[in-house]
């Protein structure tokens, strides 16, 4: 009773298979939002090719910033990391992760490698001035005071003025930043991705 | 519901249970895709193969993980498959099988899913993975991360599956590439299911197998769709089949 595939049914699933294979070759074109990246991602096309969606660097991260991306954010990054600066800054640079980084050590496939914390640059941070308490005449700063890099944020007569530049995209600021909502979000603009694994 | 049934729904969900609370409280990271507890990690074979398609990639951690994870296939074959994975457990207390196989899809799918990858440069699977998805729940739960959509893609991949099991298909058996990829690593593992003298080769296992392997008389290719789910093993009435490790009978 063993049954032979038929002629038709065979060709049948060959055709499906073609059908599926190339939807995931038209995947590719789905749209999915830009997401600020852990230190050291791949450039975004490598990144999601070598990126298996472990989770090893989300669960490892010393302070908590990387979330998967969920799949409202895209089919093709849905579970991939990214730096929330809502729930902790990343701290690549001048903090805890200088020498060594959980997420990149984790990494099984390399899509995250490590460079030295002058070359780190996650993206930049935005300012909505309505929601600044320091723009709208009162005391602040936390900003300015939290920033580790130099000249990132150059307060003038008490307001805070960033400099996209030299961010690195940290989201120290963004974090402490105290008014609700933020005068503060973090995007990946001006980030530097890495080319090869080494 | 069969007694072997609710003893797999129970084994699957514990795993499901077990990695829930083992992950919250630190003791392992990751998903399927590569899961690493202190210094041990395991790895879906697949999702390395994709990864190996989608960017030509393979690194020592994987290639670790890949060693651990044919070790436990040596020894347990598809184990994962019949009582750990809960995709597997709908697939295996739903289907009604009705001697219907077709040998060439699973092998196929992998090489959809290979091809794909590497056309798209993405781990295509990996995305949208239904074996991975129940664990994914899990994870996207602990980080609150909205799960509506994974729920529906879910909701998808059940009304795939009771559309191939209508067909007279298990999805397991015939279909799940990540399945077959684990029974071709390890076709005749320690643990795995023979007939003894006591068969009378009256088939009702083949036609219990929602593999439709032919039991008696399985060769290896055969063997690669064994799911270790033991409905064989269940519905035999002369205690002609046996669960075996390497020569030892342990069940039956
Ligand atoms: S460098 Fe440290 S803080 Fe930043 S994402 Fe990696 S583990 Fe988290
Ligand atoms: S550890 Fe690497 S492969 Fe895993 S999710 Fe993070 S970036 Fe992707
Ligand atoms: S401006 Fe904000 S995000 Fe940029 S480096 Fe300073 S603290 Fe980090
Ligand atoms: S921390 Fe926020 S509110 Fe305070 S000065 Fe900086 S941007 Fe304005
Ligand atoms: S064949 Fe696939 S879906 Fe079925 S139990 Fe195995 S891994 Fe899970
Ligand atoms: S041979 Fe037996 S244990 Fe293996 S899949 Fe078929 S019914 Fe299940």
């Amino acid at each position: 009773m063993r049954q032979g595939i038929r002629r038709r049914d065979f060709l049948k699933t060959l055709v499906a298979a073609g059908i599926i294979g190339s939807l995931g070759g038209v995947a590719k074109l789905l749209p999915y939002r830009r997401v600020v990246r852990p230190p050291g991602a791949l450039v975004e096309e490598k990144f999601l090719s070598q990126c298996t969606r472990c989770g090893q660097c989300i669960q490892t991260c010393v302070t908590g910033t990387l979330v998967p991306c969920s799949l409202g954010e895209g089919l093709l990054i849905w579970g991939t990391p990214r730096v929330d600066p809502l729930r902790a800054p990343c701290e690549a640079v001048a903090g805890r992760c200088e020498i060594s980084r959980p997420c990149v050590e984790n990494c099984p496939t390399n899509a995250l490698v490590y460079v030295e914390p002058e070359k780190v640059k996650m993206g930049s941070v935005k300012w909505i001035k309505e929601n600044c308490i320091a723009y709208r005449g009162g005391e602040c700063l936390v900003c300015y005071e939290v920033c580790p890099i130099d000249g990132a944020i150059t307060p003038r007569r008490g307001i805070p003025v960033f400099h996209s530049g030299k961010c690195i995209g940290c989201g120290r600021c963004v974090y402490a930043c105290p008014p609700e909502p933020k005068a503060l979000y973090l995007v990946p603009d001006g980030e530097r991705r890495i080319e090869t694994t080494r | 519901m069969k007694l072997l049934d609710k003893l797999r729904l129970i084994s699957s969900s514990s795993t499901l249970i077990t990695y829930f609370t083992a992950s919250l409280r630190g003791f392992i990271t990751g998903t399927t895709a590569f899961i690493k507890g202190g210094l041990v990690c395991i790895a879906c074979p697949l999702g390395v193969l994709q990864i190996l398609a989608a960017s030509l990639i393979l690194t020592n951690q994987l290639l670790l993980a890949l060693a651990t994870t044919s070790l436990f296939l040596l020894v347990a074959g598809r184990f994962f498959c019949g009582w750990m994975c809960p995709t597997g457990a709908v697939v295996h207390s739903t289907h009604r099988p009705r001697g219907r196989r077709w040998g060439i899809t699973a092998p196929l799918a992998i090489i959809t899913v290979l091809v794909s990858s590497f056309l798209a440069r993405l781990p295509v699977l990996c995305v949208i993975c239904p074996v991975g998805i129940p664990f994914k729940l899990v994870f996207a739960y602990i980080f609150g991360i909205d799960i509506y959509l994974l729920v529906l893609a879910l909701a998808g991949w059940l009304v795939l599956n009771a559309y191939i099991s209508r067909k007279g298909f298990s999805w397991c058996g015939t279909l799940c590439p990540v399945g077959y990829l684990l029974g071709l690593i390890s076709p005749k593992p320690l643990l795995h299911v023979s007939t003894n003298a006591n068969c009378t080769r009256c088939r009702v296992c083949v036609l219990s197998c929602p593999s439709n392997i032919n039991i008696p008389e399985a060769k290896l290719s055969d063997r690669v769709r064994c799911t270790l789910c033991l409905k064989c093993l269940e519905h035999c009435r002369f205690r002609g089949v046996e669960l075996r490790f390497y020569k030892k009978k342990i069940l039956g």
